[in-house]
């Protein structure tokens, strides 16, 4: 399952960008979320400040300006004229009227005289002590004694008054002192709640004395609260909660005589909060309306960005169909680009490459053919020499005893028959012959010759054909060509087979033919090329032209031989010739034949050559064994030595020659090379061992190609092998030669 | 009533002889008519009312009347008795008092808190200072007019004194109903007063021996368009 998931490089791309973004966002978000928090909750704090000091400011001056009243009050001479008069009750009642003239938040009103005595006192609640009152109130009416008014905030009986003082001077001199009791209620607590925008909470003594936070549950919080705050310097605005509401705090005392009245400023940040949150939420759509676009936006570059990529990878495709036709546009100067620019390098070289591969599979394919056709040849060859061989016993058969007949004396009728024998005889040993030298592994005669020496020799051979059939030869030949250790015989054999060959292919060609033969070094081979003009070689006839008997000519005018025969020699030097033809095109042969040092030359192996036939013979009466499982080419020799005068004994296998040899002595043994069970070689082995003298004149014979290795055992031991099918004459020519060294 | 009858016993005994009637009447006070709702042209006011003072004018007490002739019967005075306004719980009592002129009023402070008396009137200046009801003092009103006097002190204590030309006037009672015996037989203009509203004056023609009754309704009705 995981295997099979895999992600696109857009996505390799996308994810990890907008992991970031998303990450750096949030990042930014909480941040710019700490700061709201803190500039709301500063904003908040500040405003409660701004607050306090607007609270205290209009507490301050709602003071002043009751004391500047009641100030107006004490200096009306009606109010001086009764003060003077010290009478109680009609101060009573002065000051019973004067308090109800005076607005509702008076709530008491006592005249003091000398040594802080309450002359008269009048209220406007029964439940109001003015004893009470005029014992809280001291503070202030002893400052209004020193003739200045004083205001003081008092509790009496659980509420908040501000009591102020007044000296009421008549003639220059304190008659007493007039003090109000003007509650703190619920009135002015709204007004300086409406002043300030904040709950407004009084205290004294640790109670909450008036308050327009209206949950009373919370109270013992405020309290707590105050008593926290109130004795510290540096006062923190905290946190509560009435209800709910939320609110910051501040606690503070008022400047009292008694020092037990306090006050809580509570700002509520419900607003804040909200506000705030609000603030969030745009912060975080914002946030995710920008996570989108720039996902959008980057999403929409990466398309951009693997647009050549796509392309690239179409082309790729492409390409891997093997289709090199095909190009990225370079369209940037970046990497893509300098990839694009790369990928079209490589396909140039892909194209390069694979056409040379295709040259290469080509040469293969040309080398495998070669291959098949030499495996071929060779199998043909084994073939064809196991043929030959089989043929040449008999034929040796046929020609010797013909011969043998020739010589017994016979008719002339008898005679021309046996001619037409020996004729016919003759021709099937050439025949035979040509196709053991297709096949045979002889080394050739080895000398330096010039090539372009032996090519000028054979087109002279051929330079009557040549004119007659109006073919003109273009040389091209290399002058530093080296010389080349060969046959020139068979080479020379070679090139006028393939010339003849041309100048029957070209003959029908109206322009006249052409052959154009070149010469050049090719490392440490030298190449003859012959190209010609001619009517070509078909392709299904190009693999079988080096076959023996394969022939393209009219019946009659070539036996198939001649390419074979050619194949066979070039093989033998070493060398490989190839033809290449378009139909109708012409055809070109190319000889490739190594340029071997002329240091490496290799004793040479006489080839034997047929010699004139000695009318004298040896010495007559010498013993010859015959070694030969043919029974017919036993009697054959037998016969033909016997008419010598030669004493010839036969041995059809190896066990019984050592056993003659080993007993007799002979001046010479005719051994065959292929014997079953013990061959040729073996049997000389033995005899060697046996009877050293015995090997000293020692010919094999055979019907076979020889191998390398036999080939150097006889060049080792200096012997000669006569190739079956000989002629009598051959072989006795031979055998005297052996016997008179 | 006391005094009364005794005057009027005296008045018999001196003036039996006399050639007198007697005046009764009812003096009340109007407010402005209650005002109809017009279905057209909604609730409307006539301007009349536009700037009349809206107080209760059933409950509106202390009227006086008198006969509107300076010199009338000064010739057998009767009425030097001394009288009184006396000051009880921050007020003057009575509110309003008519006097001959030339009639002292003593002014005794019945509560335990000082109270002061004085008026700053063009008929009669004066200032008793702050006593308290140990002290009376007298003032003898020798001008005619209004003479209205407060408490220095005490600012909502105030009365009127009322200094007349002849002795044919009354206070009028609870009821707003008044008596003036021992008028000469005339015909007179009779004039109706209170503090605050616009006085009305109407002819009457007292007989000898007869009763003659006059009714006063003041108020703001009876003002002139404007």
């Amino acid at each position: 399952m995981l295997k099979d998931f895999h992600l696109s490089f857009q996505a390799k791309v996308i994810i990890p960008v907008v992991a970031l973004l998303v990450f750096f966002l949030a990042i930014i978000v909480w941040l710019v979320n700490g700061r709201i928090t803190d500039q709301f909750e500063g904003e908040t704090r500040q405003t409660l400040r701004t607050a306090e000091a607007v609270f205290r400011n209009s507490f301050e001056i709602r003071t002043r300006n009751l004391i500047l009243r009641y100030q107006s009050v004490a200096n009306e001479p009606r109010f001086k004229a009764v003060a003077l008069l010290s009478d109680p009750k009609t101060m009573i009642v002065q000051l019973n009227e004067l308090l109800h003239e005076i607005g509702q938040e008076a709530k008491a009103m006592i005249f003091t005289i000398e040594n802080n005595v309450m002359l008269a006192g009048a209220r406007r609640d029964a439940n109001l002590n003015l004893r009470e009152f005029h014992t809280g109130s001291s503070f202030a009416i002893s400052q209004a004694s020193q003739g200045k008014p004083a205001a003081d905030n008092i509790v009496v009986n659980g509420s908040l008054f501000t009591a102020i003082s007044v000296p009421v001077i008549v003639n220059d001199a304190l008659s007493g002192v007039l003090t109000i009791g003007e509650l703190i209620g619920p009135t002015a607590a709204q007004e300086l709640k409406l002043l300030t925008r904040a709950e407004i909470v009084f205290l004294a003594s640790h109670q909450v004395a008036l308050s327009t936070v209206k949950n009373p549950d919370s109270f013992p919080e405020l309290v707590r609260i105050y008593n926290r705050q109130s004795g510290q310097t540096n006062r923190k605005i905290e946190g509560v909660s009435a209800g709910e509401e939320h609110f910051l705090c501040l606690a503070g005392n008022f400047p009292v005589s008694s020092g037990r009245i306090g006050y809580l400023l509570l700002s509520s940040y419900e607003n804040a909060l909200q506000r705030k949150q609000e603030t969030q939420r745009t912060l975080m759509l914002i946030s995710l309306a920008g996570i989108l676009f720039s996902s959008l936006l980057i999403w929409v570059l990466i398309r951009k960005i693997t647009r050549p990529l796509r392309e690239l990878r179409d082309s790729a495709e492409a390409v891997g169909r093997g289709d090199f036709s095909r190009r990225v546009e370079v369209a940037s100067r970046d990497e893509c680009g300098e990839l694009a620019a790369v990928f079209n390098q490589m396909t140039e070289n892909l194209k390069t490459s694979q056409s040379e591969v295709q040259q290469a599979m080509q040469s293969l394919k040309d080398t495998q053919a070669q291959l098949i056709q030499t495996e071929k040849l060779s199998a043909m060859g084994k073939f064809v020499a196991g043929i030959a061989h089989e043929l040449n016993n008999p034929l040796t058969g046929v020609i010797g005893f013909s011969q043998m007949l020739q010589e017994s004396g016979i008719s002339e009728k008898q005679e021309n028959l046996l001619i037409r024998i020996v004729g016919s005889a003759e021709r099937c040993r050439k025949i035979v012959q040509s196709l053991l030298s297709f096949s045979r592994r002889y080394r050739p005669e080895r000398k330096p010759v010039d090539v372009n020496e032996l090519l000028e020799s054979a087109l002279e051979i051929l330079n009557h054909e040549l004119t007659t059939s109006n073919l003109q030869v273009l040389s091209n030949l290399s002058r530093d060509l080296p010389e080349i250790m060969m046959d020139p015989h068979q080479i020379r054999q070679v090139f006028l087979n393939i010339i003849s060959n041309t100048i029957q292919a070209t003959e029908e060609n109206q322009d006249g033919g052409k052959l154009q033969i070149s010469t050049q070094l090719m490392k440490d081979q030298v190449r003859i090329r012959f190209q010609d003009n001619g009517v070509g070689i078909s392709p299904e006839d190009l693999p079988n032209i080096f076959n023996p008997f394969f022939t393209t000519k009219p019946v009659g005018s070539g036996t198939g031989l001649g390419l074979s025969l050619a194949y066979g020699i070039v093989r033998e030097h070493g060398g490989s010739i190839t033809a290449e033809s378009e139909p109708g095109q012409g055809a070109t042969f190319t000889i490739e034949l190594p340029a071997v040092q002329i240091g490496k030359q290799t004793e040479d192996f006489p080839a034997p050559e047929p010699q004139e036939l000695s009318q004298t013979l040896p010495s007559a009466q010498k013993k010859i064994l015959v070694i030969d499982d043919e029974e017919s080419i036993l009697e054959l020799i037998r016969e033909a030595l016997a008419t010598r005068g030669f004493k010839v004994d036969t041995a059809g296998d190896g066990d019984s020659a050592l056993e003659l040899a080993g007993n007799n002595f002979y001046d010479l043994v005719v051994c065959d090379w292929k014997i079953p069970g013990k061959g040729g070689q073996k049997i000389y082995e033995q005899l060697r061992q046996i009877k050293p003298q015995a090997v000293e004149r020692f010919l094999f014979i055979t019907g076979d190609v020889l191998s390398q290795n036999a080939e150097q055992f006889l060049r080792n031991e200096a012997k000669i092998c006569l190739l079956k099918p000989f002629s009598v004459d051959e072989f006795r020519s031979t055998i005297e030669k052996m016997l008179t060294n | 009533m006391k005094r009364l009858f005794f005057a009027t016993l005296c008045c018999l005994i001196f003036s039996g002889t006399l050639d007198a009637g007697t005046i009764r009447g009812r003096v009340r006070a109007e407010s402005r008519p209650e005002v109809k709702e017009d279905i057209e042209s909604g609730k409307y006011e006539s301007r009349k009312y536009k700037f009349i003072e809206r107080i209760n004018y059933d409950e509106l007490k202390d009227f006086v009347v008198y006969i509107d002739e300076p010199g009338l019967g000064l010739s057998h005075r009767q009425d030097n008795t001394l009288k009184v306004i006396i000051q009880k719980d921050g007020t003057f009592r009575p509110h309003v008092l008519p006097v001959l002129i030339g009639t002292t009023v003593e002014w005794p402070n019945n509560d335990d808190i000082y109270h002061n008396v004085f008026s700053m009137s063009e008929p009669k200046p004066f200032d008793l200072g702050i006593y308290k009801s140990k002290e009376t003092k007298r003032v003898t009103f020798d001008k005619p007019g209004r003479v209205d006097v407060f408490c220095s002190i005490h600012t909502k204590m105030n009365c009127i004194v009322l200094v007349l030309e002849n002795p044919f006037f009354a206070a009028t009672d609870k009821s707003g109903n008044f008596t003036i015996a021992n008028v000469p037989a005339g015909t007179y203009q009779i004039r109706a007063w209170h503090e605050r509203l616009p006085g009305q004056v109407k002819n009457i023609t007292v007989t000898e021996t007869g009763e003659s009754t006059v009714q006063f309704v003041l108020g703001v009705t009876g003002l002139p368009k404007y």
